[in-house]
């Protein structure tokens, strides 16, 4: 298989961060720091471990950099050391992966904290209806009451535009259960919204 | 799940694939699956500092290590140069093996009445072959990066 312009050019960048060059290891951060922040932030809730966390991964993936066989893309290798280092670290804080828990109080979380304390930004979503702000300010309540696998499924998928075969990688799945996490994370939260909303207060 | 959430999920992916119309929220199974599309596009809340970058940069140094340091590429040949002619100068068979540790093991209980040399050595066996195997578990733990990708 011929490599693409973007194989190239993460086999250059890989190569001068392996030589040593810091500006390639920033330019690399820059690349890959939204999927990792997403990553990272969507698995963990507790924002002094976030930061931490983020920069773990890229110092793990500085560290084993010189391993990466370029069977995969850049992204995905990275989003399986982070998916790996947030597991590890819930598994150390003991928190629930696999079973779906309550989310906590209304406005406790640390988005409901940060979204209370958010300066408006004129330009963002103005016509939107309050209601219709809230209906996702819900949904995103649900999100973080998911078991992690429909997260970090949902969040790959819908975020960062992967392809199933490339979560089924990161995940260590294969591809019918990345599917069904799918599937089964976006019905749980569909009925997560309607068990909260009357049927009928739902704007059609 | 029922037909219908499939279609519906089908219908939504469509559409944010650019392959199809936006589904019309028409039932309320519908207009909730909108939301939920909506949210799920949403980035997380929260932020990484400006100098997130120059923070990691920082903290990583200079060139990534060899995977393998120098020692470890000295070590690791000797300590399978060593099990292989264990291997081979071991004696014939299991019984000889058995008759070779008992020996051994008589020989030193000479050293000391007082300490049990057998148990000493039992225990430091166990110790080690339980480091070996944590060591060799820790290798598959979910934290440890993927180098074969």
């Amino acid at each position: 298989m011929a490599d693409t312009a973007s194989d190239i050019d993460e086999r250059a960048l890989v190569e001068r961060i392996l030589n040593g060059n810091r500006e390639a290891f920033l330019a690399f951060i820059d690349r890959y720091e939204r999927l990792v922040q997403h990553v990272v932030f969507r698995m963990v809730d507790d924002d002094r471990d976030r930061e931490e966390l983020c920069q773990d991964v890229f110092l793990r993936a500085h560290r084993y950099l010189d391993g990466f066989r370029f069977e995969s893309k850049l992204s995905t290798w990275l989003a399986r050391i982070a998916r790996n280092t947030c597991l590890n670290h819930l598994e150390k804080k003991e928190m629930p992966l696999y079973a779906d828990e309550a989310p906590a109080p209304e406005g406790t979380t640390p988005d409901a904290r940060a979204a209370r304390n958010r300066v408006p930004d004129p330009d963002e979503d103005a016509a939107a209806p309050a209601e219709d702000r809230q209906q996702r300010a819900l949904v995103r309540d649900g999100i973080r009451a998911l078991a992690e696998h429909y997260r970090t499924a949902l969040t790959l998928y819908h975020l960062e535009g992967m392809s199933v075969s490339q979560i089924s990688t990161v995940m260590d799945n294969p591809e019918g259960t990345v599917k069904s996490h799918l599937y089964r994370g976006r019905k749980k939260l569909k009925d997560w919204l309607l068990d909260r909303y009357q049927r009928e207060e739902i704007p059609l | 799940m029922t037909d219908r959430d499939r279609d519906l999920q089908e219908a939504f992916d469509r559409y944010a694939r650019g392959e199809g119309p936006p589904p019309d929220p028409d039932t309320p199974e519908a207009a909730a699956y909108h939301t939920v599309y909506a949210a799920l596009r949403e980035p997380p809340e929260g932020a990484l500092p400006d100098d997130f970058a120059h923070q990691v940069a920082r903290r990583a140094g200079g060139a990534p290590e060899p995977s393998m340091n120098g020692i470890e590429m000295i070590v690791l040949p000797l300590l399978i140069a060593a099990a292989g002619a264990g291997l081979v100068l071991m004696p014939p068979s299991l019984a000889g093996l058995q008759q070779t540790v008992a020996s051994l093991l008589m020989a030193l209980q000479d050293v000391s009445v007082t300490v049990r040399v057998d148990v000493v050595l039992a225990t430091a066996l166990v110790l080690i072959l339980t480091l070996g195997l944590d060591g060799l578990l820790n290798r598959f733990r979910p934290g440890h990066p993927p180098t074969a990708l």
